[in-house]
């Protein structure tokens, strides 16, 4: 505690004077996890609506294997990225590897999934009686569809939200991507590992507060827009 | 004419057989009705006239054309159901119509007129901003029909339609239905367990029993009017 309350003072200031160290690693993880987040949810969503509401063989094994993934280590996702985008993997010759392209490539891996998982439960959530309503109109699918994500509108929303808690707080797939290169790829997350090692014990500080309260505004807006979809 | 015409029509759920109907003819512009006691069939075949379930084996026929699979989609846009509970979206009143308009591509100079007399003809004007999920169960059906209405539909399929309201809402809606037969020729089909709104609504009624419709009655809607006459 003696050496706590000194450092969070110092972390406070680092802070509020807009440290560059801090501010630039909480600019690239946010752009690096919003980017990421917005393309997973662009791809989950749809992909988790349709798996709500089609029945096809091997449906169950498409949830084992979402509900698998959500629970994959980030530094599995890493790897699997790590892999396609590698000097020798499939993709090696965009130059992807430690770039804050690549590491967005990885985040939108971590969040398919999340966000295909909170649409496919925001979809059956619904009242089954909106499907009746909807089919009576008589209209294209795409409006029907266009009517569902309206009705779940909250949910889809959560989906989104819920992918940036994922890949704002995830420190295995920015640290294999993004290699941690001061200034370019590193991130609020693999900054903390790195000062703490170093015995930086401030700056992770201020970082983990700053980290803090972004998982906070994405939790508030979470419960809320979930409390909405009720 | 028919506004339906249907012949060996068979349905079931799985092997559970819900329907049985040798032979059924609605005619066009007049009010008719399914009676009959909760879980006879009388929701299914109002499903089925909406083409929103399709029969396993038998023949349906819509204003003389044969219906058909591949034109479920078209021909639902000619008729409208008002579910026994019907779904409100997460909108205001106004909001909900906003979302029939769109769907069937309603040119918006003709909304506001549209969404006014319907809202007029249920006692809702002035309810248009209003939130759907704050109604009550009256205004929330009325809603629905306002939500159907505004689409100018040719067959207005009701189930249970004032079943649980309150005598006000459900005098509206009894006034609504009958005002859409005399003044647009709409065809009615209602289901209901409520012998005395058939008679009220002046139907050709049909007794629904464990999938079978028994023979057709017409009843007089006006006060003091003779007993049912049978019809053949």
């Amino acid at each position: 505690m003696d050496s706590f309350l000194p450092a969070a003072r110092a972390a406070w200031h680092l802070l509020v004077g807009f440290d560059p160290e801090v501010w630039l690693a909480a600019w690239t993880s946010l752009k690096v996890a919003s980017l990421g987040a917005i393309l997973g949810a662009v791809v989950g969503v749809p992909m988790g609506m349709a798996i709500a509401l089609s029945r096809f063989r091997g449906r169950d094994a498409v949830l084992l294997a979402l509900n698998t993934s959500m629970a994959l280590p980030t530094v599995v996702i890493g790897l699997f990225a790590y892999a396609l985008i590698g000097r020798r993997g499939p993709l090696g010759s965009l130059g992807l590897l430690f770039t804050p392209s690549g590491m967005v490539l990885g985040e939108f891996m971590l969040a398919v999934p999340i966000a295909a998982s909170f649409a496919l439960n925001a979809v059956q959530a619904l009242d089954p009686r909106l499907f009746q309503t909807i089919r009576s109109l008589g209209t294209s699918r795409w409006h029907e569809a266009g009517m569902i994500v309206r009705e779940a509108r909250f949910g889809m929303a959560a989906a989104l939200v819920a992918a940036f808690g994922r890949t704002i707080a995830e420190v295995g797939v920015a640290m294999m991507l993004g290699g941690n290169i001061r200034g370019f790829t590193r991130t609020m997350t693999t900054a903390i590992a790195l000062e703490t090692s170093k015995g930086e014990f401030e700056l992770g500080l201020a970082l983990g507060a700053f980290l803090l309260a972004v998982a906070l505004v994405v939790n508030v807006g979470l419960y809320v827009l979930q409390r909405e979809a009720r | 004419m028919n506004a339906y015409q249907l012949e060996e029509v068979r349905f079931a759920y799985g092997d559970w057989p819900v329907l049985e109907i040798p032979s059924l003819a609605v005619p066009a512009g007049r009010i008719a009705a399914l009676w009959g006691p909760n879980g006879s069939g009388k929701s299914t075949l109002l499903h089925l006239l909406a083409f929103l379930l399709v029969q396993q084996s038998g023949r349906v026929r819509f204003f003389g054309e044969e219906v058909r699979p591949e034109r479920l989609r078209l021909l639902r846009r000619r008729v409208g159901i008002l579910l026994q509970s019907p779904y409100l979206f997460h909108a205001t009143v106004a909001g909900n119509l906003g979302v029939a308009f769109r769907a069937r591509g309603v040119p918006r100079s003709r909304r506001g007129a549209l969404a006014a007399a319907a809202l007029e003809r249920l006692g809702l004007s002035g309810f248009e901003d209003r939130r759907a999920q704050k109604l009550s169960g009256g205004e929330a059906q009325r809603v629905a029909l306002a939500r159907l209405l505004v689409l100018e539909p040719e067959v207005l399929l009701l189930d249970e339609p004032t079943s649980h309201l309150d005598a006000a809402s459900a005098t509206r809606i009894e006034e609504t239905v009958l005002a859409q037969s005399r003044d647009r020729g709409v065809t009615v089909v209602l289901a209901s367990h409520d012998r005395g709104l058939c008679q009220r609504l002046g139907a050709r009624i049909w007794q629904v029993e464990e999938g079978r419709l028994g023979e057709a009655e017409v009843e007089n809607a006006l006060p003091g009017s003779p007993a049912p006459v049978r019809a053949s």
